[in-house]
């Protein structure tokens, strides 16, 4: 190559980009061959440039040599670091004369995790290192070896892949040390996600949902029972645009070999071996045991009736831990998990997932796949329902008897209702005579218009660029009272936030409200007379509060009292707000309306929970979501109600 | 979140020659990052969009206390954490040599929480090796960035630069066995 100082030193100066073109190329060729072929392919690749195949070789006998630079990044997670214990191997460990341990990567229950180089393979790794406790037999590989074998059957894009099985022995104590290979995934655990990010929405969570049925099939398919599913198993690897979208699933198969439908199984198929993991003195412990005697297997949570009894898995047990692990994602409490509500998922979900939990493992769906096209035709079902809504949305009546079946208004929005979930666009806000859907583009970020009748969509602000390479756009869209313009949030690019009113026609778009630094202006309602816009003040510090501003001189009137944090719209007559809020003595949510001058009145004081959604179109009769213990029926002691304003 | 006002005072107080205040500075700025980054790969097509475009201003407004910014896209944005940590950890590094050279007390740069093992000298010729990197390959020495000082995983790499992550893997291993080779071989001329 270029010009080189002694000792093959500052090889980089001078080198052109041509001929770091030429190394990169044929270097990363050599990459993708095993680490002993790579010499003759670059001699061949190269034989007739001297100075190229000098730094070809200095390169591969770099890729040969051991060196922690560059291995990691160069901060750790902060989880690392304050995890107390230390792994038990460091980066560069060698095991079973096989491994060479990277890094660290996570603790569970069954062992440490870590990112390791496989020298057979010659390629990346994670793998797990099961400590043995007195485990009931010396050669732990013989016990796991036919899991293996049906194990690395599995090829499916939603399974994370399993290797193989390897045994370090640790010359002071003589424990062996069990080692599973498998698939290096770059990502985290839907455990770590729903941390992070909360609980998904059911459109959210359904393609993960989808994916973990998927891949659990796979396993079912190869005669696996995975016994052990919960969120800790399920890889995600997430990409942008898509919230949660492919789902791994892993550490299948661990647990039991598929037992026949229940059955006791015969003495072979017993020798399947599970591990459970027992806490005692807050040390993790692995036990092994035999499949069909005792309790074993599983994560007490997620522990299937039949599981704690000590009875055979079968897929039905695994479809029981997927009902508990789709609540789970849902944001269903821990406590409720077993008997969910609508209240974090839609109606129809809520009998299909009861399904699942059934304590008889007969009456749940047998399979994974079954269990997630119910889900999905439940809300094809239920999309229809609402595409009928919508083309009777002039009618308040009629829009209300829907929305009784409606379950996806959603209170966040006070009176936004959701109507349509297309993935390119968020529709929100009916126009008063219902024939309009004003709602934001997700392809520009643009104010756009959908005709119900027609579908027609048509676009009415003009961004110049998507909003993928360009924040900004238009949020949270409200119809003037006389359907003729439309207010909405305009976030410019420059991180200035607006209020915009503009002509239903695209015309005479003006700017009414500019806000403060840092201030997200929520729109929630336009008073009857469309002289005053109720917003929420939404900002970084999260000091929200209401305020009210005047479309003719642009004022801004802060709310004052307890609707300032409440949800609340305008009232019906326009004078004064309407919001709920909880009776302090009765612990019931009443509806109160509070005047211009403060003082307050109770509107609706009914026992149980009302919480306001918004008001028909027509301001005649205001929606309200009920749970009291008298409702009964399939929403699970909730529903939406009505109220006629007298 | 780390408190508002803290990294600032942070900043200038470790500026103003207080390296304590790096040790504390740089898990906290890192943190920060990887979380507005994490929030940031996943915004597209999702109701918080723009909550993430506040979070990614706060950030870059208290990292450098500039207030007029805006970002031209994922990888404008990336690109410049990736300076802010290169930066920030060089700068160090420096510092940290130069004590050393003038007697004074030797400043370890794993001392602070979540450093891995890289001595100053191997940063600062690190620096060097990834400058001449970006004279013949500037997307090479970007993939090294975002991986070795922002801490992105190579699918999250090939997302903000619209590549494969084949491609990306290909090149990062590539760079880094070569910077890898740099280093071994200036550590040789220097014994």
């Amino acid at each position: 190559m270029a010009p080189r100082g002694t000792e093959g030193t500052e090889t980089g100066d001078g080198m052109t980009r041509e001929q770091w073109s030429r190394v990169k190329e044929i270097f990363g060729d050599a990459l993708e061959h095993a680490p002993s072929e790579r010499e003759a392919f670059v001699r061949h690749a190269a034989h007739d440039d001297p100075a190229l195949l000098d730094e070809l070789l200095r390169l591969v006998k770099e890729s040969e040599r051991e060196s922690d630079l560059l291995s990691r990044p160069v901060l750790t997670d902060a989880r690392a670091v304050t995890r107390e214990e230390t792994p038990r191997f460091a980066p560069s460990a060698v095991l079973a004369r096989r491994f060479r341990i990277i890094r660290f990567i996570a603790r569970g229950g069954m062992g440490e995790v870590y990112e390791a180089e496989d020298g057979e393979l010659g390629d990346r790794v994670a793998l797990k290192a099961i400590r043995q406790r007195a485990g009931p037999a010396a050669d732990l590989r013989s016990l796991f070896r036919r899991e293996i074998q049906l194990a690395r059957r599995v090829t499916h894009p939603n399974v994370c892949r399993i290797f193989d099985i390897a045994q370090h022995e640790t010359g002071t104590t003589g424990e062996p040390v069990l080692l599973l290979s498998m698939e290096l995934i770059e990502g985290e655990t839907l455990t770590e996600y729903l941390k992070r990010n909360g609980p998904l929405t059911h459109a959210s969570a359904l393609p993960v949902i989808e994916g973990i049925a998927a891949g659990l099939q796979a396993v079912h398919d190869a005669g696996i029972i995975h016994g052990d599913l919960k969120p800790g198993n399920v890889m995600l690897a997430v990409r942008p645009g898509e919230t949660a979208s492919h789902a791994r699933v892993m550490d299948f198969g661990m647990a039991f070999s598929a037992a026949q439908s229940g059955e006791p199984a015969d003495t072979s198929d017993r020798e399947a071996v599970a591990f459970s993991d027992s806490s005692d003195a807050g040390e993790s412990t692995v036990t092994l045991g035999f499949a069909g005697q005792g309790p074993i297997g599983g994560t007490p949570d997620y522990l299937a009736p039949e599981q704690a009894k000590g009875a055979g898995a079968t897929a039905a047990t695994d479809v029981y831990a997927f009902a508990l692990l789709i609540g789970e994602m849902l944001g269903v409490p821990r406590a409720q998990r077993l008997a969910p509500t609508a209240e974090h998922m839609p109606t129809p979900w809520v009998n299909i997932l009861r399904r699942c939990l059934s304590s008889d493992p007969a009456r749940r769906y047998s399979r994974p796949a079954d269990l997630v096209q119910a889900l999905r035709s439940a809300l094809e079902r239920r999309s229809k329902l609402r595409r009928i809504a919508l083309v009777a949305a002039a009618s308040a009546l009629t829009l209300l008897l829907a929305a009784r079946r409606i379950d996806t208004i959603l209170r966040s929005t006070a009176n936004g209702l959701i109507l349509t979930e297309s993935p390119s666009e968020e529709m929100r806000r009916p126009s008063p005579d219902g024939k309009y859907l004003a709602g934001t583009s997700w392809d520009t970020g643009d104010l756009i218009l959908r005709d119900v009748s027609s579908g027609k969509v048509r676009r009415l602000t003009h961004k110049t660029t998507s909003i993928e390479s360009q924040f900004g756009g238009a949020f949270s869209a409200l119809f003037s009272p006389d359907g003729r313009h439309i207010i909405f949030m305009w976030a410019k690019d420059s991180d200035e936030n607006e209020i915009h009113m503009i002509g239903l026609d695209g015309k005479g778009e003006r700017t009414l409200y500019r806000a403060p630094d840092g201030e997200w202006p929520i729109l929630v309602d336009c008073s009857p007379d469309g002289g005053r816009i109720l917003f929420n003040r939404d900002r970084d510090e999260g000091t929200a509060g209401l305020a009210i501003l005047a479309v003719a001189d642009g004022s801004v009137q802060p709310v004052q009292g307890s609707a300032r944090q409440a949800q609340s719209i305008f009232a019906a007559d326009g004078r004064g707000l309407l919001f709920d809020t909880e009776n302090p003595r009765t612990n019931a949510w009443e509806i109160r309306r509070q005047l211009p001058s403060g003082t307050e009145s109770t509107l609706i004081g009914l026992p149980g929970s009302n919480r306001v959604i918004g008001w028909s179109p027509d301001r005649r009769r205001l929606i309200l979501f009920e749970r009291s213990a008298r409702t009964t029926g399939n929403l699970g002691g909730s529903g939406f109600r009505s109220w006629r304003r007298a | 979140m780390s408190r508002p006002g803290e990294v600032t005072t942070l900043l200038s107080a470790w500026r103003g020659g207080d390296q304590d205040a790096f040790e504390k500075l740089i898990p906290i700025v890192y943190a920060d990052l990887r979380r507005i980054a994490a929030r940031y790969m996943r915004s597209e097509n999702e109701g918080h969009t723009l909550q993430t475009t506040a979070l990614v201003h706060e950030a870059y407004l208290r990292l450098t206390g500039e207030r007029e910014r805006t970002w031209e896209n994922r990888a404008h944005f990336f690109g410049v954490a990736a300076q802010i940590m290169r930066n920030l950890l060089v700068d160090h590094a420096r510092k940290a040599v130069t004590t050393k050279r003038g007697g004074g007390i030797a400043v370890q740069l794993d001392a602070g929480a979540g450093m891995t093992e890289i001595s100053p000298e191997d940063l600062l010729a690190l620096n060097e090796a990834l400058a001449r990197l970006a004279e013949v390959d500037p997307r090479a020495s970007r993939i090294v960035e975002l991986r070795y000082f922002v801490g992105l995983t190579i699918e999250e790499i090939a997302e903000v630069m619209d590549a494969s992550v084949r491609t990306v893997n290909r090149e990062w291993k590539t760079a880094k066995t070569w910077l890898r080779a740099e280093l071994r071989g200036r550590k040789r001329a220097m014994a």
